[in-house]
């Protein structure tokens, strides 16, 4: 124990710190225009992820986390991203889509919605004495952070970005409330993730063959 | 219940059916200033009707055999339980005042259908006017007797006609002589009596009643000739027993009896006389306003029920 | 599942017949080439045989024999799927039994093949989720019965694919249904979560302990529920649309035993099961009775259209059977429970006599309907002589239904006007302002409905056929005849030993009112009918009956004998002042039947064009047009501006709907900063 989390080095701190990496890649994915550069953001929002729940097996000892941390780090870190990249490449490559407001104003936005869940979070649920007591206004964060991403991008894969950055952000929220979930529903909720990204790819790819690009205001004509 | 007591009250009924017509024809005669025939001609036609030969239409139904028999089936059946001479119950355990409804609307069923059997168009006229004033007056005669069982507290018309004889002094109330104006014009309509209908005209399209028997012939319109005079004195009995139940006997001694015999047939006379100065005096309506005048019969009857409702309290 | 004795094993057969008369069909469309008898003639007979059975166990109910319910395991976990007839459910499984077996009877094979095997099994199915609700004593067996009963009529409702009518009608009829199942249900869940169970025993025992404003609130609800099956106005409108356009057999079952589902339902939820109904709801359904009665009544008397004429009809009796049971309500208020008692035999007598007769009525002319080739009277005419037997059945079923006094639907209008009489005597508040004008109700909707059935009788089956078509019908096939003629006896027998039926009714008005003696209703020897007080009134059907026979079987002898009356009668054209006159100069039925409308105008309000089309002369056209129409009053005036609010309602919410993602997304992250805003 001593070995990792030596004495100048408090373990609230530790999580602290992964936290504030966790939030930081977010609004760094928010921040972006260029899809490539979006889903690295997503990648070492997942790492920081990882490394949380890796803590808190340690912290806790119990097996399943770890489990479910390597898992965390084997999917959401190498294989999702790889298939994402992949359909980025394939369709049309990196281009770049306007948002529909520029990036600055993205930022206050985003930056708003920082405050607005940090604040409320401390006044709805108090300020929790674990070690894991910033996690969750973060992951509020991060959860409002993401569907903003999904509100304001154009292209498709932006808001594929955008929602598997939700997902991370409740997992989050799991870990920190829960000292994580039971394995098989960890499990689960992985396999489910996996499966919804690939279809959404693949919708995706489907998408930018019949219409020519992946502009979503397009569905309008959808309308029932 | 004696059974000699109702055998009479029976064939009373079914001998003096006929009688009551020839009797109102005759005064009507006189008051037009002629001689009128017998008043026992009547029972001539029916008997020569009774032998003449038959012949149906092409178009009936085997229920125009039928028919007759139970027109007059039931019109002698309603004979067993009204108080003619007395309030002792005849078969009253088998009908009362909504059997005695049901049978005469059985009757109208039956008469309706009969008339539609042939296919014409002045059976069908006869038809559709027959059911239209029914349907008004039937709810009237029942409202209108309805008032008096509520005061009997019991549907038996033997019961009802003690009540009001019980208490002479609710003779005279409004809701009685209300009912028994509603009743009395409820009468007249059901049989075919000016206002109304005109029972003597030859006119197809003037016809209500004799429009349904058009195509009737020989012992069948004996029968329902015969069906219709028994309704019509079941229904001034009742009229006379039931609201102006005055002589009529209590016990079933032979002198009661008698005095009950003459008051019956002194208030059969005396209704005569009305419908034959009323047909004389009077003129037959437009088809078209006798269901105003039936459904003042029917307010009247509605009026004496409330009005009886509103005075007990 | 366990069997105990005869009843349950009747019971057992009953339902898996049915359900295997269900299947049979289905499964013969598996088959290649599946032969004839399989896909129609097997389930027929199957299905007939276990409604007779199911007859059987009504009976045995009646008679007091009420076994343990059938436990079906596929419930829920813990608590099995119990079913089983007990005291109130007797009367109506034993109407269901007789009038299916009837309509399985004559449930003959029209129009193509394919569809007659759908149609048989829909109607199996029917008839399984009626026994079902009838039996069920599981809150949700009970439910899923009520709904699969809803369904599959408004299936066969809509059976004919190709007419709009049919398809608008059953579509009315499975929104309203819903709408009454949605009370129904949240009614029975409310009571089941408190009792923490779903079977009948417990919801009763938790019932009876609530305090009375919310047992009142649930009774209402459950009012709601079951007037809408009941149909009581306002909620009638499904009624006269839904059941003309079933084929004759389901109709059959739809107006004779659905529709007394209702009053199953009200009777067990709403009386049984609280020990008493809630405050003023006699008054209530008395008020609705007398309007269902008088509404039925006159649009009967102005409809041209036989089976539309036979739903209608069907509405006055339901209003009859709400005053009845409304009048017991008020009555035993006021503390006169032997007169309730006699409102309520009332009801019950009359429940099951005018399905009787309705059925018959339906299926008979159903058999006039499809041999003359059109619903509309003006279309048929002359059928009593070319079809003897299904015209017997057909004038039975008319005449019992007119009221008339030794057939089924006459007692029970009796019983009423006794227990008004008796009620008004005994003198309680709210019944002496509501006694005359029910009885004035009572008598004005009998008269206009007898007007209404003499027209179906005598446009339909007297007088000359109309058109070529009915000119050429020819009777039923021998099986749906022999079915007629023997159901005819039902409605005669139910009449003539009234008395005798009544008494048999007494274990459902002992579950309803404990401490009423039914063996009063009857006097000695069971012959007369007593309203229950041995000073008061009482016919005997029977008894007039014989009369009536004796008296006309003495005329004839007089005539035949004394006068010499020939057997044989000579025919003749009949008299049309000697002219030969075509057959339409026969009146019509909207003609029968213009001086009511005439008089009932102001109510009525039938709208009415006349176009000249070619002028002859001044005073004689050469060819008219006319069109007369009654309008629909309740659905321009109620439900009309209900749904053109709900439909307003739907498109303004619709505005949100942009098709764009981004807005539906931006709604949810506005959701989400709400929910944080105002968390607390």
């Amino acid at each position: 124990m001593n070995l990792l989390f030596p004495d100048w080095l408090p373990r609230s701190n530790t999580v602290n710190l992964l936290a504030g990496a966790f939030l930081l890649s977010a609004l760094y994915a928010a921040a972006q225009r260029r899809l490539l550069a979006a889903i690295t953001a997503y990648q070492w929002n997942s790492v920081a992820l990882g490394l949380i729940a890796a803590v808190v097996a340690v912290v806790t000892g119990a097996r399943h986390i770890a489990l479910a941390a390597l898992l965390v780090f084997a999917i959401k870190a190498v294989v999702i991203p790889a298939v994402l990249r992949r359909q980025a490449m394939r369709g049309g490559g990196d281009t770049v889509a306007e948002p529909f407001m520029g990036v600055p104003a993205g930022m206050l936005a985003c930056g708003g919605l920082v405050v607005l869940a940090f604040s409320q979070t401390r006044a709805l649920f108090g300020a929790g004495s674990s070690i894991l007591a910033s996690c969750l206004p973060v992951s509020v964060a991060t959860t409002l952070v993401g569907l903003f991403i999904m509100v304001s991008r154009r292209r498709a894969l932006m808001q594929v970005v955008g929602l598997v950055i939700v997902e991370n952000a409740i997992f989050l929220a799991a870990v920190s409330l829960t000292y994580g979930m039971p394995l098989v529903v960890e499990m689960g909720v992985l396999l489910d993730l996996l499966v919804g990204v690939a279809l959404l790819g693949l919708f995706v790819g489907r998408i930018e063959e019949t219409l020519g690009d992946t502009d979503t205001t397009r569905l309008t004509s959808l309308k029932g | 219940m004696h059974a000699g007591a109702i055998v009479l009250q029976t064939v009373l009924l079914v001998a003096l059916a006929p009688l009551w017509n020839g009797v109102v024809a005759r005064i009507k005669a006189r008051l037009q200033m002629r001689r009128g025939s017998p008043v026992l001609q009547r029972y001539r036609d029916l008997l020569k009707l009774a032998g003449k030969e038959t012949v149906l239409s092409e178009h009936a139904s085997p229920l125009a055999r039928v028919t007759p028999y139970l027109m007059l089936g039931a019109a002698v059946t309603l004979c067993t339980w009204t108080p003619v001479l007395t309030t002792r119950p005849g078969l009253a355990f088998a009908g009362d005042l909504v059997m005695t409804v049901a049978l005469l609307a059985a009757m109208r069923v039956l008469l309706a259908l009969l008339a539609l059997e042939a296919g014409t168009t002045f059976g069908g006229m006869s038809a559709s006017r027959h059911l239209a004033l029914s349907a008004l007056a039937e709810p009237a005669l029942m409202m209108a007797i309805f008032t008096l069982a509520l005061n009997a507290h019991s549907t038996d018309l033997a019961r009802i006609a003690a009540a009001v004889e019980a208490a002479p002094a609710a003779w005279i109330s409004p809701s009685h002589l209300l009912a028994l104006t509603a009743v009395w014009i409820v009468v007249v309509s059901e049989t075919g009596r000016v206002p109304v209908d005109n029972p003597v005209t030859h006119l197809e399209l003037t016809m209500i009643h004799e429009g349904m028997t058009l195509d009737v012939s020989g012992h069948h319109l004996a029968l329902l000739e015969w069906a219709g005079a028994v309704r019509q004195l079941v229904l001034l009995t009742l009229v006379a027993n039931l609201f102006l139940p005055w002589g009529i006997a209590d016990t079933l001694e032979p002198a009661a009896l008698g005095l009950a015999l003459l008051a019956w047939l002194g208030k059969l006379l005396l209704f005569a006389v009305v419908v034959a100065l009323t047909e004389s005096l009077t003129a037959k309506m437009r088809l078209f306003r006798v269901p105003e005048f039936l459904g003042m019969a029917f307010l009247l009857a509605l009026i004496a029920l409330t009005s009886d409702t509103l005075t007990r309290g | 599942m366990s069997l105990t004795g005869l009843d349950g094993v009747l019971l057992a057969g009953a339902v898996f017949g049915l359900a295997v008369a269900m299947l049979l069909p289905v499964l013969a469309t598996l088959v290649p080439s599946p032969p004839a008898a399989l896909r129609h003639a097997a389930p027929r007979a199957l299905a007939a045989g276990s409604c007779v059975l199911a007859a059987v166990v009504g009976m045995r109910a009646l008679a007091g024999a009420t076994p343990p319910p059938l436990a079906w395991w596929p419930g829920f976990p813990g608590q099995p799927f119990t079913l089983g007839p007990d005291a109130l459910s007797a009367p109506f499984v034993m109407l269901f039994g007789a009038v299916g077996a009837a309509s399985f009877a004559a449930h003959a094979p029209i129009g193509s093949e394919r569809g007659a095997s759908a149609r048989l099994a829909l109607h199996a199915g029917f008839a399984l989720a009626m026994l079902a609700a009838f039996t069920a004593r599981h809150v949700l067996l009970f439910l899923v019965a009520w709904e699969a009963m809803t369904l599959l009529s408004a299936a066969l409702v809509a059976h004919d694919t190709r007419s709009s009518r049919g398809r608008g009608a059953a579509y009315v009829y499975l929104a309203i249904s819903h709408a009454g199942a949605a009370c129904i249900a949240l009614a029975l869940f409310t009571l089941s979560a408190q009792a923490g169970s779903f079977q009948f025993e417990a919801l009763a025992a938790t019932y009876a302990r609530l305090p009375a404003a919310e047992a009142a609130r649930l009774a209402w609800w459950f009012t709601a529920g079951f007037s809408v099956k009941l149909a009581l106005l306002p909620l009638h409108v499904w009624l006269p649309m839904a059941h003309p356009e079933a084929p004759a057999p389901v109709s059959a079952m739809l107006s004779g035993v659905m529709v007394k589902a209702g009053l199953y339902g009200l009777l067990r939820f709403a009386w049984q099961m609280p020990g008493a109904p809630p405050a003023h709801w006699g008054t209530v359904l008395v008020l609705a009775g007398i309007a269902s009665m008088i509404a039925g009544a006159l649009y009967a008397a102005v409809e041209a259209d036989a089976k539309r004429l036979l739903a209608y009809s069907t509405l006055k009796n339901a209003g009859v059977l709400a005053l009845a049971v409304g009048l017991a309500a008020l009555l035993a208020e006021a503390g006169q429970r032997d007169i309730a008692g006699v409102a309520l035999a009332a009801a019950l007598y009359h429940a099951v006599g005018h399905g009787f007769a309705k059925a018959l009525a339906f299926l008979s002319v159903g058999e006039a309907v499809h041999a003359g080739g059109s619903r509309h009277l003006d279309h048929l005419g002359g059928l009593a002589n070319r079809m003897p037997r299904t015209s017997i059945a057909a004038l039975v079923s008319t005449l019992a239904l007119c009221g008339l006094p030794a057939l089924s639907c006459f007692a029970g209008e009796w019983l009423v006007f006794q227990s008004l009489i008796l009620g008004y005597s005994a003198g309680a508040g709210q019944l002496r302002l509501v006694a005359p004008f029910a009885g004035a109700a009572l008598a004005l909707a009998s008269a206009l409905a007898v007007a209404a059935l003499v027209k179906l009788y005598g446009i339909a089956f007297l007088g000359r056929p109309r058109t070529a078509e009915a000119a050429a019908a020819h009777d039923a096939p021998r099986v749906v005849g022999l079915t007629l003629l023997s159901f005819t006896a039902l409605p005669v027998l139910w009449g003539l030993a009234a008395p005798v039926m009544a008494l048999t009714l007494a274990a459902p008005l002992g579950a309803l009112l404990p401490d009423f003696d039914a063996a009063r209703l009857a006097g000695e020897a069971g012959f007369t009918l007593l309203p229950a007080r041995v000073d008061g009134s009482s016919i005997a059907p029977a008894a007039v009956a014989l009369l009536v026979a004796l008296f006309a079987l003495l005329a004839l002898a007089w005539l035949r004998g004394a006068r010499g009356q020939r057997r044989v009668l000579r025919r003749a054209p009949s008299w049309t002042c000697g002219a030969a006159t075509d057959t339409r100069a026969q009146y019509t039925a909207l003609g029968l039947t213009k001086p009511l409308r005439l008089i009932f105008e102001p109510v009525l309000r039938s709208t009415r064009e006349l176009d000249v089309l070619e002028e002859g002369s001044p005073y004689f056209a050469r060819r008219l047009r006319y069109r007369s129409a009654v309008p629909a009053v309740f659905e321009r005036w109620l439900y009309q501006p209900f749904v053109q609010a709900v439909v307003w309602t739907s498109e303004q919410a619709r505005r949100l709907q942009t098709g764009s993602l981004h807005l539906y997304l931006a709604y949810l992250l506005a959701t989400l900063v709400g929910l944080l805003l105002w968390g607390r």
